[in-house]
């Protein structure tokens, strides 16, 4: 498979106003990539149509070689953390429970076999979760409460992660934190990863190449080349 | 025991133990998808359905059925089409499912029992009545046992659980329907006007106190259970409405509930 993800001549409309136009762009295996863009840029929605939620008005979204809008196994394949949720605090859940969330569905009630007990209790180990498992979800820091809905994403163990503004809302100490643990569990687990965000120099120094998008896509490449690119390159291709 | 020797005590306390596992599944999930205000539309768009039998001779309790879970699906319907949040949908269609009842039952030449209806008579529940709840508690009891994960992964974050391929739309209104049956079995035992108690009452009395899914389905079976139970005796023995004890036993330990979770708290 030489790429996760490829968008040829995406446009995507809502009535007569254009969302998103003329996007091609792929992600090679093991990528780490940042797209960023101002407020209304189309960003979410780029991921909604790589998650197969929408479909584009034309052109075509392959994930894994196959349409995801169409094709349930391709969408169990990626992980996908949405916009930091803000939920009740005293929703009844705890940490291992949330991650458990993301499995596929036992036989009945909450009947998960050993090997997806062990998957959990793997997945969290692997972001130092482990101690936290049964803490109520609600009475985590921010930070905390972001590392398992990572954690949540990564438990079916994707090929390919999608994560919108996952550190909106954090301090400066938790969102370096965040990019730390997952540009680790990016090498670790040979993970593409595609990360969604209107903070350029945030992601500075964890993402190897960035896509700037502005309902198309303006530049891509390193944020020197992105700047030099501004002036020069046609619109549309990354 | 004496109470335990009248064959209609018998079935009384049977068809109680029945609800109350059905009702608290439902309970748990109407609180956490905070639909409380669905589960009394749908009580009360039950009204209409009983007209509908009433005037055209069929089983109220079936034409009850029917109309609470097509006020469901409306109230569904509208809000994945439309613009309107379920609250509102909810108060259009309740409204006339009893204007509906109103209108038909002034077509109706005899004298109709509506008391019953709208507060129930769990003391009157016939054997019928009690193989009808078992089938369909079991229908119920079977969805949820099966779409457990799946439903409270789409109540706690629905964006992620369409992402993952969960399917949404198709559980939302297994769910609506699923909440529409626990109300015509609840409307029988309590009626109308006091079902939707027994769809919200016992899960927000174990929200106050649980820390996992686990513990508050527990607590809200535990709750449900002790009330439908403990009001059933002591409406026998202190001789007071049946269903209306039933509900102010489990306003009680709602308050208690609450009570303790504020001095815990503190």
């Amino acid at each position: 498979m030489s790429k996760i993800v490829e968008l040829k001549g995406i446009n995507y409309k809502i009535g007569g106003r254009i969302i998103l136009e003329d996007i091609n762009f792929s992600l090679a295996p093991g990528e780490f990539v940042g797209l960023v863009g101002p407020n209304g840029a189309g960003k979410t929605t780029l991921l909604r149509l790589i998650l197969g939620l929408i479909k584009p008005s034309s052109g075509k979204v392959e994930v894994l070689g196959q349409d995801p809008a169409s094709s349930l196994s391709v969408r169990r394949q990626i992980g996908y953390l949405p916009q930091r949720q803000i939920f009740d605090v005293n929703f009844p859940l705890t940490v291992s429970e949330a991650v458990f969330l993301a499995l596929p569905r036992p036989l009945f009630f909450w009947r998960y076999n050993s090997r997806q007990k062990e998957q959990v209790t793997r997945t969290l180990d692997l972001l130092n979760l482990l101690n936290l498992s049964h803490k109520p979800l609600g009475q985590l820091s921010g930070g905390q409460q972001q590392l398992v809905f990572l954690a949540r994403a990564l438990v079916n163990r994707p090929s390919l992660l999608l994560l919108d503004e996952p550190v909106n809302g954090l301090d400066i100490s938790a969102q370096d934190h965040f990019y730390n643990v997952l540009s680790r569990l990016q090498q670790e687990l040979g993970l593409t990863v595609l990360v969604v965000s209107h903070d350029l120099p945030g992601l500075g120094d964890y993402a190897q190449r960035f896509i700037l998008l502005n309902k198309t896509i303006l530049a891509a490449g390193s944020p020197g080349q992105i700047i030099k690119q501004m002036a020069t390159a046609p619109k549309g291709v990354a | 025991m004496e109470m335990l020797t009248y064959s209609f005590m018998q079935r009384a306390l049977l068809a109680g133990i029945l609800l109350s596992i059905a009702s608290s599944i439902i309970s748990f999930f109407i609180v956490l998808k905070r639909l409380a205000f669905i589960g009394t539309g749908i009580a009360h768009a039950a009204f209409g359905g009983v007209a509908v039998g009433l005037v055209t001779g069929l089983n109220p309790l079936l034409t009850a059925g029917i109309t609470a879970t097509a006020t469901a699906w409306a109230i569904g319907w509208i809000n994945k089409e439309g613009r309107l949040s379920e609250d509102i949908s909810t108060g259009i269609f309740f409204t006339a499912a009893m204007a509906l009842g109103i209108l038909l039952l002034g077509f109706y030449p005899r004298y109709v029992d509506i008391f019953s209806y709208l507060f129930g008579n769990i003391l009157a529940v016939s054997l019928s009545d009690l193989k009808f709840t078992a089938i369909i508690n079991c229908f119920v009891l079977v969805f949820l046992a099966i779409f457990f994960q799946d439903l409270l992964a789409i109540v706690f974050d629905p964006e992620t659980a369409r992402a993952t391929g969960k399917p949404v739309t198709p559980l939302y209104f297994g769910l609506l329907t699923a909440i529409a049956l626990t109300v015509i079995l609840s409307v029988k035992m309590v009626g109308i006007i006091l079902a939707s108690a027994l769809l919200v009452t016992p899960a927000a009395t174990a929200y106050q106190l649980a820390r996992s899914y686990r513990q508050l389905l527990y607590l809200t079976l535990a709750v449900n259970f002790f009330s439908i139970i403990g009001g059933l005796f002591l409406s026998y023995y202190l001789n007071l409405p049946s269903g209306a004890t039933i509900i102010l036993l489990l306003t009680f330990f709602f308050l208690l509930a609450f009570l303790w979770a504020k001095v815990r708290l503190k």
